[in-house]
């Protein structure tokens, strides 16, 4: 049940991803290319004055779920301090790699469902790499 | 579909294909990345460790002279097959083990700085880096022959090359593992030879499709992999000529591999152990025998009528569908189509087929310099066997219509 709810979440961020657009102004980016499938991702995130993320967006080409972690991650990290996405980052990447059982905050319980399938991880943690180039600059 | 073969006997041979994933029964459409396993050779490998193992050479007792012979056997089995000697069949891994002899063995002895090692554009990583490698130990130089639009390969620009004199060898594969292109390559090994031209051909996926006559195409070497053939992963076979073998020293030392020892000073076995360093895979040999003694039983030129027709079938149904290419056209080509949807990701193309049992290869299939040829990063790839059914090239035709419809 739960995967079908998941690929449920992940086709609705798939077909109609949110925030995908340039954010120039953002003071914090990231970009991501895989040579294994050619997906590209590149991530914005503008900061508030009190160091949490005023607005997120990203751009990208590659497969569905390459751009539903875009969409994903770009819906959550509003309101959130750089420290605090930094640390998602490393959950899901250990729920994705280790199989890792630990707490994902609302849709990113997705990733659960994802860690089964192996030859997706590129695809799903394309936006979360581009991600932690953008956090690197922070 | 008017062929004399029956797939839904020979299915019955192979336990997995019984199999469902996801509430839909299995269709197996990456034979090409690996083949499926008939009882016979799973029944092989069970027996050998139920009844016969024991390390083979040089063991004076019953059991291992069972090991032994089964060892040997297998070895002749295959030789058989490919008509060609028992001795000139060497255990490898696989055919990557198998080329990179070659280059180690045999191309880095005989070929020195200048000299040019011939590739095609459609080659696999396996016939690319062992080359490579060569070319940083001895400044021998690579050259590749393109592709024409359809997938074949340039002649012209082949047969230009094999008039060079620095040329020294030619390493192609007899059938593209993307593309599906069948390489003539008894013609082109005629041709090799006029130059004096060694010949290296690749041939992981041109054993699952039909009868090898390796006399008969009477290339220098001929590398496969027992599991694209319905044997086990990890073994595999370089045949080599004989007189080619005599000449060329071992891959890598060991037991196994020895005349006499000491240490000032080793002799060395003459081929095949001469290339079988250490204990080797003795249950892959008897499994991949059991899988050659399994095709023996099978009608393998109408078995390759049943593929040819199942590949006419998808590639009507698959062009059929809007935004859909398929790459590679070339005339006679295997079993293998390589595809990608406008606007659907390869990747996607394969969750989706995969949510209805279906099971297809995406990626750049180990040919990124094909692959960049093509203007691609990743292609969707279906690959048939000959226990694949037409009712299955509609399920995957009407997976694909499904999910182009659902990015639409």
């Amino acid at each position: 049940m739960d995967e079908d709810l998941h690929r449920e979440i992940l086709e609705g961020h798939g077909r109609r991803p949110r925030h995908k657009y340039e954010l120039p102004e953002a003071e914090l980016v990231g970009e991501y290319r895989s040579e294994l499938t050619g997906n590209e991702s590149k991530l914005f995130l503008k900061l508030a004055t009190d160091g949490t993320v005023a607005e997120a967006s990203f751009m990208g080409q590659g497969s569905a779920l390459s751009l539903a972690s875009g969409s994903l991650i770009t819906s959550y990290a509003p309101g959130k301090t750089t420290k605090e996405l930094l640390k998602l980052c490393l959950i899901v990447s250990r729920v994705m790699l280790e199989g890792a059982d630990e707490d994902l905050p609302g849709e990113m319980v997705v990733y659960r469902t994802i860690c089964r399938f192996p030859e997706r991880h590129d695809c799903a943690l394309l936006a979360w790499r581009a991600l932690e180039g953008a956090l690197g600059e922070a | 579909m008017t062929t004399s073969f029956d797939p839904e006997t020979v299915r019955r041979d192979f336990p997995i294909l019984g199999k469902s994933f996801r509430g839909k029964p299995l269709a197996y459409l990456d034979n090409a990345a690996t083949s499926q396993k008939p009882n016979g050779v799973i029944d092989a490998i069970a027996n050998h460790y139920r009844k016969s193992n024991a390390n083979v050479h040089r063991g004076v007792y019953a059991l291992a002279e069972e090991a032994e012979t089964a060892y040997v056997h297998a070895r002749k089995v295959i030789a058989d097959h490919l008509n060609v000697e028992a001795d000139e069949i060497i255990f490898v891994r696989g055919t990557t083990e198998a080329l990179n002899l070659v280059a180690q063995s045999h191309a880095r002895t005989h070929l020195g700085e200048g000299d040019v090692v011939v590739l095609t554009t459609m080659e696999h990583h396996a016939n690319i880096v062992p080359w490579q490698l060569v070319k940083k130990q001895t400044g021998i130089e690579i050259e590749v022959v393109p592709i024409l639009e359809d997938g074949s390969l340039d002649r012209d620009a082949l047969s230009s090359l094999l008039d060079q004199p620095k040329v020294k060898l030619l390493s192609l594969c007899h059938v593209s593992n993307s593309l599906g292109t069948v390489n003539p390559v008894s013609a082109i090994v005629a041709e090799a030879k006029e130059s004096g031209v060694v010949t290296v051909i690749d041939g992981a996926q041109s054993i699952p499709h039909g009868p090898i006559d390796l006399r008969d195409i009477d290339c220098d070497f001929f590398a496969f992999s027992g599991h694209k053939v319905f044997g086990p992963m990890g073994i595999g076979v370089l045949y080599g000529k004989r007189e080619l073998l005599a000449d060329m020293p071992p891959y890598q030392g060991g037991g196994d591999m020895i005349d006499e020892v000491t240490f000032e000073e080793t002799t060395f076995a003459p081929p095949p152990q001469r290339f079988e360093a250490g204990t080797p895979n003795v249950e892959g040999a008897i499994g991949l025998g059991a899988a050659i003694e399994y095709l023996g039983t099978l009608d393998l030129v109408a078995a390759a009528a049943h593929e040819n027709a199942l590949l006419e079938h998808a590639t009507t149904g698959m062009e059929a569908l809007p935004g859909l290419t398929i790459h590679g056209h070339a005339p006679g080509k295997a079993a293998v189509i390589s595809f990608t949807v406008d606007g659907i990701h390869p990747h996607d193309i394969a969750t989706f087929l995969d949510a209805e049992g279906i099971a297809i290869r995406t990626g750049h299939h180990c040919c990124q310099p094909l692959m960049k040829h093509l203007g691609l990063t990743a292609t969707a790839r279906a690959s048939f066997a000959f226990y694949n059914t037409t009712e299955e090239v509609d399920r995957l035709v009407e997976a694909l219509q499904k999910t182009i419809a659902c990015f639409q």
